[in-house]
Formats: structure tokens, C-alpha cells, sequence
């Protein structure tokens, strides 16, 4: 091969070798192990399913491209175990099979592989796939009221008319405990604050994340959420259901966290952490659509160039040159 | 004959003005939702291409070059608007769904382009035939995207229901933001395709000169 | 010398440039007079049928007046010179753009029947609202602005345009045509 004789510049990740590629998205497995046996304690049988078609459909696709563009597979690596896990974290158990499918090859496909694969992709490709449902089937893509999956048929066929939601204003429906236990409704993997912080402790232990982006984002969230408190509420649990309800506490530890999509300098991930939880409070707070945490880490993933260039640290014994800022 | 069907061929694929050149996209996100809208813009492009080609290029000598820029723009808008006009009157199932894209027809670029690059440096016969197979080129692109999104938007085909009412669209690809990947990846593909022609033309044409340097010194020797 | 040829260039520039927008009006005008007559038809015919969807048969005689957004135009509609209705055409803002919509009053000054003229709403989703007769038939018979609450929700999933379609609704309503004389000042 030509290729190695030259040297290669690009993004991070840098120089890892697969093997340690593959132990690192092992140990993310096993973070989101805990959610994923909450989520079938708490949805069914069905959940376990979506969750391992997603899976399989994000390696199948990711073996099938390499074939026909002729690279090495790369699927020995987990990351497209990882990421087919975390877009089915994000999906009601409800979602109809071929969307869920659907959704997978686009993630693979179009965010990650088209773009280079492993490293190269700019945006988390679990979370773009979940947006890009969002927008095409978005009835489909909201939790049913119904906890369980016997009624999968009736529910996505029916029209159902209610007024929309947000956060906010469903403050004190479900109390704080509830989310943090995981007692409540909510795509796959959001729902139990619990497991997803086990998993969270699992994977600063083993040195797979840093503190920077999780506690950034989510003192940033709690933060805004302090001002926000509206009359009448009691603050502690406005915050706490702030920060247990919806998908913040995944989208913080496992997905603001993905290598390839966020910064790599200690302030630059400060910024990322911050950037993302004011984004998502913003969009809970103003906009119609029930959660914005996907949103805020996708525009935040457009950024992480910009945050790593301007939060560079100094070389020792060089000043910055004024035209390089 | 066979410098027409070369001009035919460059304006077609390898001149394409959207998949090549990549002019005049915003149309182009906007409108391709159905097969139909496709061929409906198409026909206006292409005839404003055509006329604003033909006058431009007969006016070509008398057009101050300073002025030539407002000239072109204000004989295009004229028959942007002419165009726009007789849909409105004929067609006003097609001026509702292509709204405002019809009058914004006078801003894409490739008609200016061709104006520029083409008309305002060749005779009337020429530019006429290059208004017309620039047209179909930009027809093409806009039908091959919408025949796509259409199929998977709405599950039909030029209007035609093919999956009856129960058909569960992909709202995104309906959307610009999905017409924008979809489009992304129809270059990507037919840019695939040329560079492997042309990597086929140039090792046949190296094997050809190895070929012929070998039978030289055959010769020589 | 240079002034003179310089002079030149600038009255040839300028009489080229008259020259050719002359042209090009002319041809419009002649354009806009071959399809003027056809247009104004089509655009009748339009409002029309969307008149004929709520009342059925009738004419139409515009209203003049200063309307505000989203209000467009009013009609008074006809049966064989009688008065049998107000037609209002509003286009609130959705989630596509404007919804064009006709809102059919009652001379009682109640809703009678809602039909969308043109839309640029999410398929699957707004559709479920703007093309969705038995939501739309929801606001008939609604004599007062209405709000989510008393009977008629939001769509789930397609807030926007339900809300496009009640803000509609209730410009029509609060022009209050029927209950009293029609906007129209009729003083002196």
C-alpha cells in the first residue's frame, strides 16, 4: 500500500490501534448494559429485539459498505455495536421494525461511512440517525402512554390528539424519584437516571470519558434550569426533574462523550459540555419539540473544530502569533 | 451531426449544471418533491434557457460590454416572467406547487451562466441548441432526484399511488435538508462513475501507447 | 478627443440599455395581454370551488375593505341575489408557510365550513390537519374565537399547523361578520 508510506494528518482519534479501539467500545457496552436490562424490565421483550436489530443492522451495513468500496471492514472495531445500541436507546419501543431499520443503515451509511468511517464522521451518527427520524416519522418516534408492548399494532395506527407537551410544563406529572429510578416512560434508553449514571461511573473508572463534558453539561443545564424555576414550583424537584427527565442524562454521558464527534482539549470539552446543556435547556424552554438534547449535541459536533483550535494549549517556549488566533 | 451530438453529450452528463457544475441548487432542494413539479420546472428552465440564449446571442454585437451583465438580467427577467405568466394562466395547478420558484428562476445561475459563457461568444443557431440540451441536462438531474424522493416521500410515481393510502412516508427526504443528502450522494455517485471512466480511457490509452512503444522496438531491434 | 469618444460610449450604453428593456416590455405587454383575462379566470375559478365546498352553490361579491393579517378578503356569497353567507379568505401561518384557507360564517355569524385552498404542510404530519375533514369540521358551528380546551385540541405531532388552522378560524370569527353590519362602513 502506498498509503502508509505517507503521513496521514486528521482529526482525532489519533494513532489508536484497532485492538484498542475495540477494548474502549467494549467498556462502552458495558456501561449501557445496566439501561438496556432496566429497559426490557421496563418495556418487554420487544425492547431487547429493536435493540439487537439495530445492532445487527448498523454491522451488516457496515460490513456491506466496506465490501463495496473495497476497504478493510472495520466492524471488528464495536463502534457500530455501539452506535446501533445508543439509536436504539433513543427509540420509543413502539417504532415499527423497518423504521428502526432504516434509521440504522442511515447512521452507518450516511453519517458514518460516507464520511470516512470510524473518526471521520462529524456529527454522532446514532444521534443524526435519531433526528433524522424524528423528522420523517415524528408520530411514530413519541413515547406511547402505553408502558408495555401489547398494543404496538393499535397505538401506531391511531391518530392520537393531544396537545403537545414540553418538559417544562410536565413538571410534577412523574415525581423526581420516579425518573431517577427509571418508573417512567421515555424512548429505550433515557428513561432510568440510575442506570445510566452506573454506567457513567463504569466508564470515568476505566478512564474511557472524562469528568469535563458530563459535568459541564449537566451543571450548565441545572444551572439554567435555577433561573428558569417557573412560579409555584418547588426548585429542587423542577431541576432534578430537569435533569432525570428526558434524554439528558444519556445524551450527557454517552452521547456528548463519542471520540470522534468531541473536543479533545480538557477547556475545549468544558465549552463543548456547556454549549450543549444551554442549547438543550433553550430548546426545552422555547421550542415545541419535546426534547432538544439531540439537537444541542449535533449542533455542538458542527463546533468541535473551532472548540479545539481556539482551546489548543500553547507549545512549551512558543508565543501565539498574533495572526494565528 | 456529430458535433451536435458531442455538444448534446457534454451539456447532458458532462457538463451537467447541477451534477456538475452545481448551479442553481436552490431550486433544485425546493422543488423536487414530485416527478411532476420535476418536468414542470424543467419545461420553464428550459424554455427561458432557449429564448433569453437565442435573443442574447443575436443582440451579442450591440451590447456594450460594460452593460452586458444588467442586459442579460433584464432580457432573462422578461421571459422569466413571460413564462411565468402563461403557467399562471395555463397551468395553475403547476404555478401553485412551484409558487415562488418560477419567478426565481431569473436568479439561477445557470441561465446567466450560459448567457455569459455561452450565447454572448456564439451564433444564434449554437446557442439555441445549447439553451435546449442544457435544459434537458438540468431536466434530468431534477427528474432522477425527484423520481427518488417522490418514491420515498409519498410512495408513488408521477402521482401514482403505489403502495395504497397506508404508505408511511420518509418525511425527511421530503424535506429540503433530505433533498440536500440525496443530492449529495447522486453526485458523489455519478462523479464515482465518470472518474471510473476516465481511469478506464487513460490505462487502455497507456496500454495502447505501451503496446505501440513495444511493437516500436520490435521493430527497431 | 478622449472626452468626446467617451461621451460616445456612454450614449450608446444607455441608449442600448433603453433599447433593450424597450423590447422586453413590449414583449411582456403583449404576454400579460394574451393571458391577463385567463388569469383572473383561473384565480376566480379557484376561489370558487373553495366556495363551493362550504356553501355549495352561490356566487361571490367581494367586500372591500383594510384587513389585517391573516385576513385577506371577504365575500359576501350569494343565491340568486340573497344573501346566504360570509366567505373569508386567511392565510395564517403554518408550519410550511402560509395555509391559504377559505372559512366559510353563517349569517348567524357561526362557522360553517373551513376548506384549505392551498398548503405547504409536513405529509404525514400537517396533512393530518389541513387535509383531515373531521378535525377541520371540529370549529363548524363555533360562533366565538376559539382556544385549545373547549372541544378541539392540537393535532399531536402537528402543533403548528393546528395551530395555523385555529388562528385562522378565529381571524375570520373575530371580524365578527353576520352578528352585526358587515365591516364595510356604509356612513355618507
Amino acid at each position: 500500500m502506498t498509503e502508509q508510506k505517507m503521513l496521514v494528518v486528521t482529526s482525532s482519534p489519533h494513532a489508536k490501534h484497532t485492538s484498542t479501539t475495540q477494548k474502549i467500545m467494549l467498556d462502552v457496552i458495558i456501561a449501557l448494559l445496566p439501561a438496556l436490562g432496566w429497559a426490557v424490565y421496563q418495556f418487554g421483550i420487544r425492547s431487547l429485539i429493536l435493540t439487537v436489530v439495530t445492532v445487527l443492522t448498523c454491522m451488516i451495513s457496515e460490513e456491506a459498505f466496506c465490501r463495496i468500496v473495497k476497504r478493510p471492514s472495520s466492524v471488528h472495531d464495536l463502534s457500530c455495536v455501539v452506535t446501533g445500541l445508543l439509536l436504539a436507546f433513543n427509540l420509543p419501543v413502539t417504532i415499527p421494525m423497518w423504521m428502526a431499520i432504516l434509521g440504522a443503515v442511515f447512521a452507518i451509511v450516511v453519517v458514518k461511512m460516507l464520511f470516512g468511517g470510524i473518526g471521520q464522521n462529524i456529527v454522532n451518527p446514532a444521534l443524526a440517525a435519531r433526528v433524522f427520524m424524528f423528522l420523517s416519522f415524528s408520530a411514530y418516534m413519541q413515547p406511547s402512554n402505553n408502558l408495555y408492548s401489547e398494543t404496538v399494532g393499535k397505538l401506531v395506527n391511531t391518530d392520537v390528539v393531544a396537545s403537545a407537551t414540553p418538559l417544562s410544563e410536565a413538571v410534577g406529572a412523574t415525581a423526581p424519584i420516579d425518573l431517577f429510578l427509571g418508573n417512567t416512560n421515555g424512548v429505550l434508553g433515557e428513561v432510568s437516571a440510575l442506570c445510566l449514571l452506573l454506567g457513567g461511573v463504569y466508564l470515568l473508572l476505566r478512564r474511557v470519558i472524562t469528568w469535563h463534558i458530563p459535568v459541564a453539561y449537566l451543571g450548565t443545564a441545572a444551572l439554567i434550569s435555577l433561573i428558569s424555576v417557573p412560579e409555584g414550583a418547588s426548585m429542587g424537584v423542577y431541576v432534578a426533574t430537569q435533569l432525570c427527565g428526558g434524554g439528558m442524562m444519556l445524551a450527557a454521558i454517552f452521547m456528548a462523550t463519542d471520540y470522534a464527534t468531541s473536543p479533545v482539549t480538557p477547556w475545549g470539552r468544558i465549552l463543548f459540555g456547556v454549549g450543549c446543556g444551554a442549547i438543550t435547556m433553550a430548546l426545552r424552554l422555547f421550542s415545541v419539540n419535546t426534547e432538544g438534547a439531540s439537537f444541542a449535541i449535533l449542533v455542538m459536533n458542527l463546533l468541535v473544530y473551532y472548540l479545539d483550535r481556539f482551546t489548543m494549549p500553547k507549545r512549551f517556549g512558543t508565543r501565539k502569533s498574533k495572526n494565528n488566533a | 451531426m456529430k458535433k451536435i451530438l458531442n455538444q448534446f453529450l457534454d451539456a447532458v452528463i458532462g457538463q451537467n449544471p447541477i451534477l456538475i457544475q452545481l448551479l442553481g441548487m436552490c431550486s433544485v432542494l425546493a422543488i423536487s418533491t414530485t416527478a411532476m413539479n420535476a418536468i414542470g420546472m424543467g419545461a420553464a428552465v428550459t424554455v427561458v434557457l432557449i429564448f433569453s440564449n437565442v435573443l442574447i446571442s443575436m443582440l451579442r454585437k450591440l451590447i456594450p460590454n460594460e452593460i452586458r451583465i444588467a442586459a442579460f438580467i433584464v432580457i432573462i427577467s422578461g421571459f422569466v416572467t413571460a413564462v411565468q405568466l402563461i403557467i399562471k394562466a395555463y397551468l395553475p395547478s403547476l404555478d401553485k406547487s412551484l409558487g415562488v420558484f418560477i419567478p426565481l428562476i431569473v436568479v439561477n445561475c445557470i441561465i446567466l451562466a450560459r448567457a455569459e459563457a455561452f450565447a454572448s461568444k456564439n451564433r444564434v443557431l449554437p446557442s439555441a441548441l445549447d439553451g435546449l440540451f442544457m435544459g434537458v441536462g438540468y431536466t434530468a438531474a431534477l427528474l432522477i432526484l425527484s423520481i427518488v424522493r417522490e418514491f420515498v416521500g409519498y410512495g408513488s410515481f408521477f402521482g401514482m399511488k403505489l403502495f395504497g393510502n397506508k404508505f408511511v412516508g420518509v418525511g425527511m427526504l421530503v424535506s429540503p435538508p433530505g433533498a440536500f443528502i440525496l443530492l449529495g450522494i447522486l453526485i458523489a455517485v455519478v462523479n464515482f462513475i465518470i472518474i471510473k471512466n476516465k481511469e478506464k480511457k487513460k490505462s487502455k490509452e497507456k496500454e495502447a501507447k505501451l503496446s505501440a512503444e513495444k511493437e516500436k522496438e520490435v521493430c527497431e531491434q | 478627443m478622449s472626452n468626446e469618444n467617451n461621451m460616445k460610449k456612454s450614449i450608446r450604453i444607455v441608449v442600448t440599455l433603453c433599447l433593450i428593456t424597450a423590447l422586453v416590455g413590449a414583449l411582456l405587454a403583449f404576454v400579460n395581454l394574451v393571458t391577463k383575462d385567463r388569469i383572473a379566470e383561473q384565480n376566480q375559478k379557484a376561489m370558487d370551488e373553495a366556495v363551493a365546498v362550504i356553501f355549495g352553490e352561490g356566487t361571490t361579491e367581494e367586500i372591500a375593505g383594510d384587513y389585517q393579517a391573516p385576513v385577506s378578503k371577504v365575500f359576501d356569497v350569494k343565491v340568486a341575489g340573497h344573501s346566504v353567507g360570509y366567505c373569508v379568505l386567511v392565510n395564517p401561518k403554518g408550519y410550511g408557510g402560509a395555509v391559504e384557507m377559505m372559512v366559510g360564517i353563517t349569517p348567524e355569524g357561526a362557522v360553517r365550513g373551513i376548506s384549505i385552498v392551498s398548503h405547504s404542510e409536513t405529509p404525514n404530519l400537517g396533512t393530518k390537519v389541513v387535509e383531515n375533514t373531521s378535525y377541520l369540521a371540529n370549529y363548524f358551528g363555533k360562533t366565538q374565537p376559539v382556544s385549545y380546551g373547549d372541544g378541539i385540541e392540537a393535532v399531536s405531532g402537528a402543533t403548528r399547523s393546528s395551530n395555523a388552522v385555529r388562528d385562522g378560524v378565529n381571524a375570520a370569527l373575530a371580524l365578527g361578520l353576520g352578528k352585526k353590519v358587515p365591516v364595510t362602513d356604509q356612513e355618507g
